[in-house]
């Protein structure tokens, strides 16, 4: 038998796969059309079949127009997963885009385009070039798009064959279809590209707007989304534009109307007639109504960029409030968007209506829907002055009826309204203290509060009311506590009896002491500073008039309106977003973060002060919650405590407290720590008596993975010591001080403690390895002195010197059994196995095994010292009886008596 | 053993077209060839990237001739086309002598192919039409021919411009894999 014969064996049993392929390969065209439905088929549902892409890339020279369809489609789906081969198919779309029918030249320059193999696109830009001169329409708009995705792909390549400049050309072409489709190509090139590339000339402009009537309704969205981005020469330009647009607004397709809508409202920028703009407007209304009677989906995407519209020019729809009315069997989404608008769109003349819509919501089953209905009555009492009045009866009804969640919501908005028309409607909170019990969400809570601090002195029992908040003060949300520290000095300023002065003790004290969250900490240091200081100057800055607030709630910022606007009828204007907020482009992805997970708030926010939101929210809305009043006032007091240094110098204690305010000196400043680390003292290396009066202790230390030099420096002379400086002579370990020793002039009597950081392997000395240290210290006024320290092995041992078992087993076998000693360290004590691996493996020396043998211990260790140089340790004891017998097998054999120096030190 | 198998489907199968690669290195007419044998004129060509397959209906047999892309980035995926292939035509430029090496090299490369065990070799020796054209025998010399064993071989002297000594190459392969001795 000869060798071939081996096939036999290797396809007695096939799998789908192989069985697939023979198919592919069989020489009967409907058994390889079959072939490749079943290769498709099976891609659509999910496997895996781009093992066969060189026996279905082989079907596809076939004269079948099916077959090639099920080929191209495979093409692109897999050609991704097999760049290389992916060439194969290269000179079959060549011949194919020179075939004689249109069809499949334009199928070959779209699947062409749908590749995207870098590899492969140069050879593709030849057919490209003859596809966009094709004679056949078909061909030419289909050869537009390939284009842009080249693009993609490999923008040089485009612009160095001119593709761009062809597309311009397409521009004037005959057909519609190939102007638009054109048209989309370049102004999705323009959108990847930062230069310009695609700008609408007076002479194009013409053409588009000649292509836009004949083409089709994509073709139209492509057409109206590039023409909103002419910029008009003048105004009657922009009326002649507008007017050639203005029939599109009838068109069926939303998409179109949109963008028609986006076109018009771009150009009437420039209009300056009020008679046209009106004229205009009143043109837009329609067709925006008419959206609203698609299906729900469509109705949200239109309510949200109606919601941009509206805010841009309110009297397109003013005169169409009721279309927005919410019908009961709305979704939710619409409802929300719905009332949104409907406040927008609230004036003097509709008032009436919406207030009774809003009041017919509010008594609905949806809890969120129902407290938008009551926040949008007071948002239009805010927005409405002469309706004011109105809103709040209806607010008073609402509270009448108690719903907790109503009265709640109504309570947040009339404290809002407090602040739009102070000293107006104050009559009405003796009927809000009554639903005090029912209050249980914070932001109800904060908004009474704040209610009851501001308006204290109108209130008779103002101080009991707070007291009532103030027993559960410690389990209250951030915001709460924030409005009752706020409330409580109010109450202290404007009724300083002995009641609120009891009540800011316990406040005060609990925010200062109780509290993890430093805003509220920081305001509670700020106002007991400020009241222990200047009683006067602290009701200037708590009780100061407040700027009146205005709704802008919910309304975005002109710029940014304005960009949104532009992007009416895309996902943008649905997001009420900018498209780089939420469009990460591949190439962008890497230099810009993801918006979503906003960075800054990371740094500089804290997960425990939820405060921060309503930072936020009051930075942007003045309606939102306004504690921060004392905040944003300018305040008086040189300097608040840090946070940091707070609970370590923490204030007189709470009976003291009265004198505090009354002016004393308090304990708030804090006391500078000493920067040096504390621990054990250290050796006394030059005593005083042989240092004339200046004592130096020192010691190594490992810190973070680097040696320091710890010293302490005591002049115990009678004159000042200054200009230190050290000095280290040659030693096993090269140590040398990494920089100059820092210390500032030491006083009579005074000491300073510094940490040196050191180097290693700088000035080695030879020689057989030894512990000892010379060091010189120096200053101006004395001669120098020399002590001696001993160098400890164990500063040396680095953080990663962790074995697992197993590599210390093959270390351990690695070695000879020459390279072991063992020592009996007399001195040293294991007291307890846990405790001993724990201090250990701080000095970095790690535990890897242990075993019982004999009633003794034995604990097996690893550490790395200088150089990398490996000690395997094995230390034998019986637990608590004094005397470890330690053994180390390491390469450096040399070093052995360094490391049971340093055993028995760290065993002590 | 090989061709007996075929010799057998076909006599069960009846007129089962034949599977033949065109190979070569690049610009050395293959395409050229293919397109003469298929349509009788001569086409204008571009560098094959991938592939052309044609069928060709000659002395009652039916071809299906396989051009490859002979330029050296497409070589490596010759081999997806090598299982169940009864013919090579391995086309030479005869005037481009500096790459005969390399011509030399691919040829024995794929006669060493598993997969190839039991096809038959066509050399054309093409662009004779040009001068300072090498011959067959200097051809047969440059690609050591003689060295080809257990295998049926012929080399001819062809231009596929003018249509020269192709037919008679084919004529040649049809009658072998009629015959189908190897």
């Amino acid at each position: 038998m000869s060798g071939h014969d081996s096939k036999y064996f290797s396809t007695t049993k096939k799998g789908e796969i192989p069985e697939l392929k023979e198919e592919l390969n069989s020489q009967y065209k409907d058994k390889k059309k079959d072939a490749v439905k079943k290769v498709i088929a099976a891609m659509t549902v999910g496997k895996d079949v781009s093992s066969l892409f060189t026996d279905v890339v082989n079907c596809m020279q076939t004269e079948n127009l099916e077959l090639k369809k099920l080929v191209y489609l495979y093409l692109i789906n897999y050609a991704k997963s097999n760049p290389d081969l992916a060439i194969l198919a290269v000179n079959t779309f060549v011949k194919d885009s020179q075939d004689p029918n249109p069809l499949i030249r334009a199928l070959a320059v779209r699947t062409m385009g749908c590749i995207r193999v870098d590899k492969i696109t140069e050879y593709l830009c030849d057919p490209l070039q003859r596809c966009l001169k094709d004679d056949d329409p078909y061909v030419r708009k289909t050869a537009a798009i390939c284009v842009a995705k080249l693009y993609d792909i490999n923008a040089e390549l485009v612009e160095d064959r001119g593709f761009l400049d062809t597309l311009k050309d397409l521009i004037s072409d005959n057909n519609p279809m190939v102007v638009a489709n054109a048209v989309a190509a370049l102004a999705e090139i323009q959108e990847t590209s930062a230069r310009p590339i695609f700008e609408i000339t007076s002479q194009t402009l013409s053409k588009l707007l000649t292509a836009l009537n004949e083409c089709t309704e994509w073709g139209q969205v492509f057409i109206l989304d590039a023409l909103s981005t002419y910029k008009a020469a003048d105004a009657l330009e922009a009326e002649n534009i507008v007017e050639r647009v203005t029939p599109r607004l009838q068109h069926a397709n939303c998409a179109v109307v949109l963008s028609a809508v986006k076109m018009i409202l771009q150009q009437m920028e420039l209009i300056t007639s009020t008679d046209v703009v009106r004229n205009l407007c009143k043109k837009m209304a329609p067709p925006l109504v008419t959206l609203l009677s698609a299906e729900p989906e469509l109705q949200y995407v239109a309510l949200r960029n109606i919601s941009l519209i509206v805010q841009k020019r309110p009297t397109i729809l003013a005169h169409e409030i009721k279309v927005f009315f919410c019908k009961y069997n709305d979704p939710i989404y619409v409802k929300m968007e719905k009332l949104e608008i409907m406040i927008k769109l609230a004036s003097d003349r509709n008032i009436d209506q919406v207030l009774l819509e809003f009041k017919e919501y509010a008594t609905e089953v949806d809890v969120d829907f129902v407290r938008k209905a009551v926040r949008a009555i007071g948002r239009c009492a805010i927005k409405l002055e002469r309706a004011a009045e109105r809103c709040i009866s209806v607010l008073l009804e609402l509270i009448k009826v108690k719903v907790n969640y109503v009265v709640q919501e109504a309570i947040i908005v009339i404290k809002d309204i407090f602040r739009r028309y102070p000293n107006t409607y104050e009559s009405i909170i003796a009927t809000l203290c009554e639903s005090l019990d029912t209050l249980d969400e914070p932001e109800a809570k904060a908004s009474m509060i704040w209610i009851i601090g501001e308006y204290a002195e109108r209130i008779d029992n103002a101080d009991e009311l707070l007291e009532s908040f103030l027993e559960s003060f410690p389990e209250e949300q951030a915001m709460v506590q924030l409005q009752l520290l706020t409330a409580t000095v109010k109450l202290f300023l404007k009724k300083p009896t002995e009641g609120p002065q009891q009540m800011i003790q316990v406040v005060l004290n609990n925010a200062t002491l109780e509290t993890d969250n430093p805003d509220l900490r920081d305001r509670a240091y700020i106002y007991w500073r400020l009241l222990s200081t200047d009683p006067e100057a602290a009701k200037d800055v708590v009780l100061a008039e407040k700027p009146v607030i205005s709704d802008d709630s919910n309304s975005l910022e002109p710029s940014l309106l304005d960009e949104l606007l532009g992007n009416i009828a895309t996902l943008s204007s649905v997001y009420h977003k900018l498209p780089e907020a939420f469009v990460s482009r591949a190439k962008l992805t890497f230099a810009r973060p993801d918006d979503e997970e906003y960075p800054a708030a990371v740094e500089t926010g804290n997960s425990e002060s939820p405060s921060y939101e309503v930072d936020g929210a009051a930075a942007t809305s003045s309606q939102s919650f306004t504690s921060h009043e004392t905040a944003r006032q300018p305040v008086p007091v040189a300097a608040a405590p840090t946070p940091s240094s707070a609970p370590a110098s923490p204030p007189a204690p709470v009976p003291d407290l009265l004198g505090d305010l009354l002016g004393l000196d308090n304990a708030l400043v804090p006391v500078d720590q000493p920067i040096a680390p504390s621990g054990p003292p250290l050796p006394v290396l030059l005593p005083s008596t042989t240092g004339q009066g200046l004592q130096i202790s020192a010691q190594l230390v490992r810190r973070d993975g680097q040696v320091f030099y710890n010293l302490l420096l005591e002049n115990n002379s009678q004159v000042v010591l200054d200009g230190f400086m050290i000095q280290f002579n040659k030693n096993t370990f090269g140590l040398a001080a990494a920089g100059p020793l820092q210390v500032q002039p030491l006083l009579p009597q005074d000491s300073a403690r510094t940490l040196l950081p050191m180097v290693i392997f700088q000035n080695l000395s030879t020689g057989p390895p030894s512990t000892l240290l010379q060091v010189a210290v120096k200053n101006n006024q004395q001669p120098v002195w020399y002590f001696n320290d001993k160098i400890s092995l164990h500063v040396f041992f680095s953080e990663d010197g962790r074995m697992e078992r197993a590599n210390f087993l093959e270390t351990w076998k690695s070695l000879p059994d020459s390279n072991e000693v063992a020592k009996d360290l007399s001195s040293a004590i294991i007291h307890s196995i846990d405790s001993t691996v724990e201090n250990l493996a701080a000095t970095n020396v790690f535990f890897v095994a242990k075993r019982r043998n004999a009633n003794k211990d034995i604990l097996y260790m690893s550490a790395k010292g200088p150089r990398g140089i490996p000690f395997l340790i094995e230390l034998t004891a019986s637990v608590g009886a004094p005397g470890v017998k330690c053994a180390v097998k390491t390469p450096s054999l040399e070093m052995a008596p360094l490391l049971f120096d340093a055993m028995e030190a760290l065993l002590k | 053993m090989g061709i007996l198998f075929t010799r057998m489907l076909s006599s069960i199968f009846g007129n089962r077209e034949a599977r033949i690669l065109v190979l070569g290195l690049d610009n050395a007419g293959k395409t050229t060839i293919l397109y003469r044998l298929q349509m009788g004129e001569v086409v204008s060509t571009i560098p094959t990237i991938g592939f052309n397959v044609e069928t060709v209906q000659y002395n009652n047999i039916k071809l299906q001739v396989w051009d490859l892309g002979g330029q050296t980035s497409i070589r490596p995926y010759w081999r997806c086309y090598f299982p169940n292939t009864q013919a090579i035509i391995y086309v030479v430029d005869s005037s481009d002598t500096d790459r005969l090496v390399i011509a030399k090299e691919e040829f024995h490369a794929i006669l060493e192919e598993d997969e190839l065990k039991g096809s038959v070799v066509l050399v054309y020796a093409n662009k004779q039409d040009l001068p300072g054209a090498l011959d067959d025998a200097a051809i047969t010399e440059a690609l050591e021919l003689h060295k080809i064993k257990n295998r049926q071989w012929a080399i001819f002297k062809t231009s596929a411009i003018k249509g020269e000594g192709l037919f008679e190459g084919l004529d040649w392969l049809s009658n072998t894999l009629k015959s189908g001795g190897s």
